[in-house]
């Protein structure tokens, strides 16, 4: 009905620029408010909020500054809620610091949807503003990308080394793995860097770095295989003189067990090098030499 | 000289006598007391008592900071129990008052705190938080959502 009495003033002037959106401008039309477009709330919170609509605090830009960081470094479905509350809000989403602090978690590495273009130019925007988790995936993929010159992959071996020295667990991951590979000088170096991450992954359960390894694999496959056959041929394993116990490890967190008491890998005194050995392994499964 | 005493004053009058270790925290205080003057009472225009003392109760907390694990574990249960107790509005307050007596360590914690809270809300919510207005128009509002889309079509979907 409502649509019949506004439908000549109305559709006119909206249709051919709002498509599906007619209604939404009718119910603006009617309440003369843009307020009516928000979403739906949830009204515990509102009841929350509302209570003293009095008394609001205008934060000084420098401190919404700060606050939307935090957000973006949690997820970008989050910051891009923040992008919808006004002029003022969009504009600090874009902030220098507020990219550089954005997680990427959710974005996957290649995109396979429509919009490339944009994509490709976000992702480059975060990493000028010295994103590390954007420098990595550039490293990574210029790493092990097939079509990557020696060039691009010194480089982009420098991106990951760089992020994996600021603490970035999975940065660190795969360059101690293409460290101990690549062997010589650098073997005991990435030795170094795996053992730094024995405790933040390893300390119940091998879940975390299964996750790391499965992420990377599963992304980087399709163009990363020839380098990945490359590593694992240069891969030489190191003698240990342990007595074994680390397999007893793996055996017990492989099986039905994995979720036991006994998997603490600190307490367990695993050897190192029979470890990352294990890890190398697997990293490489399935990779023809 | 660590029993020094200081009173801090706040902007309704209300006072709050601490050792000199914990007014340091606020570096807003410690900058004063650098500039070499002998001063007892320090009178804070910006911030009211009540959230003074929410400030103080941080920084005497924070006051020495150990290096070790465990004693970091309980300082970090410690703040977010801390943080519990506050709504929205009380932390906005707290956060100015800690820009402005510029208590670094609080500032991050608030900020962070803030962030956790308003990440559920709906922009409607925020606005209203933040006392701002939507200034879009529909059409640049349609733009942003557009804008917005990119990174999650096709791709993992947003947390509900």
């Amino acid at each position: 009905m409502v649509l019949v009495f506004f439908g000549n003033i109305f559709v006119k002037a909206h249709l051919t620029s709002m498509g599906k959106r007619v209604f939404v401008g009718i119910s603006i039309i009617m309440m003369t408010s843009i307020y009516a477009v928000s979403s739906s709330h949830s009204p515990s919170l509102e009841k929350q909020i509302s209570n003293s609509p009095r008394d609001q605090y205008s934060l000084p830009e420098d401190l919404l500054v700060e606050i939307s960081s935090c957000v973006a470094a949690s997820s970008l479905s989050e910051i891009s809620n923040l992008r919808l509350v006004s002029k003022s809000f969009k504009r600090i989403s874009n902030d220098r610091y507020v990219l550089r602090r954005l997680s990427l978690n959710e974005i996957p590495l290649f995109p396979w949807f429509r919009n490339r273009g944009k994509f490709h130019n976000f992702i480059k925007r975060c990493r000028k503003n010295g994103n590390p988790e954007a420098i990595y995936r550039k490293g990574l993929v210029d790493y092990f990308h097939r079509n990557s010159s020696k060039r691009q992959r010194d480089k982009g071996l420098k991106h990951i080394a760089k992020v994996a020295n600021k603490g970035n667990q999975e940065a660190q991951y795969v360059y101690g793995l293409i460290l101990i590979c690549l062997g010589g000088e650098t073997k005991q170096k990435g030795f170094k860097i795996l053992s730094s991450l024995r405790k933040p992954l390893m300390s119940s359960t091998l879940e975390e770095m299964e996750k790391h390894r499965k992420k990377i694999r599963n992304e980087m496959w399709w163009c990363g295989e020839p380098m990945m056959r490359h590593l694992k041929r240069r891969y030489v394993r190191v003698n240990c003189n342990c007595d074994g116990r680390t397999d007893i490890f793996f055996v017990k967190n492989s099986g039905w067990d994995r979720y036991g008491e006994h998997n603490d890998m600190i307490t367990c005194s695993a050897c190192e090098i029979c470890l990352w050995h294990h890890e190398v392994k697997l990293f490489f499964a399935n990779i023809e030499e | 000289m660590s029993s020094n005493k200081i009173v801090l004053t706040s902007s309704d009058g209300e006072s709050f006598e601490v050792e000199e270790v914990v007014a340091r925290k606020l570096q807003i205080v410690g900058h004063m007391l650098e500039d070499d003057c002998v001063i007892n009472e320090i009178p804070l225009q910006n911030v009211t008592g009540d959230i003074l003392s929410m400030v103080i109760e941080y920084c005497k907390t924070h006051v020495d900071e150990e290096e070790s694990e465990e004693a970091q574990t309980k300082l970090k249960t410690w703040d977010e129990e801390f943080m519990k107790k506050f709504d929205i509005k009380t932390l906005l307050q707290i956060i100015l008052a800690a820009n402005y007596l510029n208590v670094k360590g609080l500032l991050d914690l608030v900020s962070q705190t803030i962030a956790d809270t308003i990440k559920d809300y709906t922009p409607e919510q925020i606005r209203e938080v933040f006392g701002v207005e939507n200034d879009y128009t529909e059409e640049e509002e349609a733009e942003v959502r557009k804008e917005n889309a990119w990174a999650f079509d096709e791709a993992d979907t947003p947390k509900p």
